[in-house]
């Protein structure tokens, strides 16, 4: 069984294309934005904490999240994952932004 | 403040951005008015956000924004704070919403634009009369 592959990644901006479900994270420090394809993205409805975001724009197409400060992610990648888990820590607390990727889709590092 | 009197409040505010309508509520004992819009944004830093849903089928938020209200008893300025629609504050946004002009924000709103309008027209008949 292969092992997972664990990524921290500092996140400063989400692009998500709603009808594909693309999903764009531009990365601090980072020229490469890091694409993959997602279902859904929410919040834990428990620890919600919106002041990580800095702007947020929507449309029918597209959302965009701009964060306060580069988000810490740990980005989880395996044969058999398929989820991504951003773990946000905010002033003691530690809300949760859920990045569900598609199944059948292949995940791609850049 | 050029003579025109404000009021502040709350705007409760929906979006769903598969249908993009917009609904939004004074208060609880009024009856929200809706419209669509083609995109918004808004500065949480501003504005509360209550719960945001993203998926594929749409996104989906609810949060609640500062109003501005001011009137000099002839016109209505309305402006909501940290909140923009496709790309612009959105005074124009509330002239087109018809039904926003009826809108009921409270007696002390209507009160204030009685109040202005008296004043105003006591003026133009003291300059009548000179």
């Amino acid at each position: 069984m292969m092992s997972d592959t664990y990524q921290y990644r500092k996140v400063k901006r989400v692009e998500y294309i709603l009808q594909s479900g693309k999903i764009i994270m531009n990365l601090d420090g980072s020229k490469n934005d890091y694409i993959s394809q997602a279902d859904s993205i929410e919040f834990k409805e428990d620890s919600p904490d919106f002041r990580i975001i800095k702007r947020l724009r929507m449309g029918k197409e597209f959302v965009y999240l701009d964060f306060n400060e580069p988000i810490t992610c740990n980005i989880k990648s395996g044969q058999y994952e398929n989820v991504l888990l951003c773990d946000v820590g905010v002033e003691g607390k530690n809300p949760l932004l859920y990045v569900e990727k598609l199944p059948s889709l292949k995940d791609v590092f850049k | 403040m050029d003579g025109k009197e404000q009021i502040e409040g709350e705007m409760k505010v929906e979006f769903n951005s598969q249908s993009g309508k917009i609904c939004m509520q004074v208060s609880d004992t009024n009856a929200p008015y809706q419209s669509n819009i083609d995109e918004m944004e808004i500065d949480p830093l501003i504005v509360d956000i209550k719960s945001l849903k993203i998926n594929r089928n749409g996104s989906e938020v609810k949060f609640i924004s500062p109003l501005l209200v001011s009137t000099d008893g002839e016109f209505i300025d309305t402006n909501m704070l940290g909140f923009k629609v496709n790309g612009e504050t959105p005074n124009k946004f509330f002239d087109d919403v018809d039904s926003f002009h009826a809108h009921n924000f409270s007696k002390e709103w209507f009160s204030l634009v009685e109040k202005q309008r008296k004043r105003i027209e006591d003026r133009r008949k003291r300059i009548s009369n000179i």
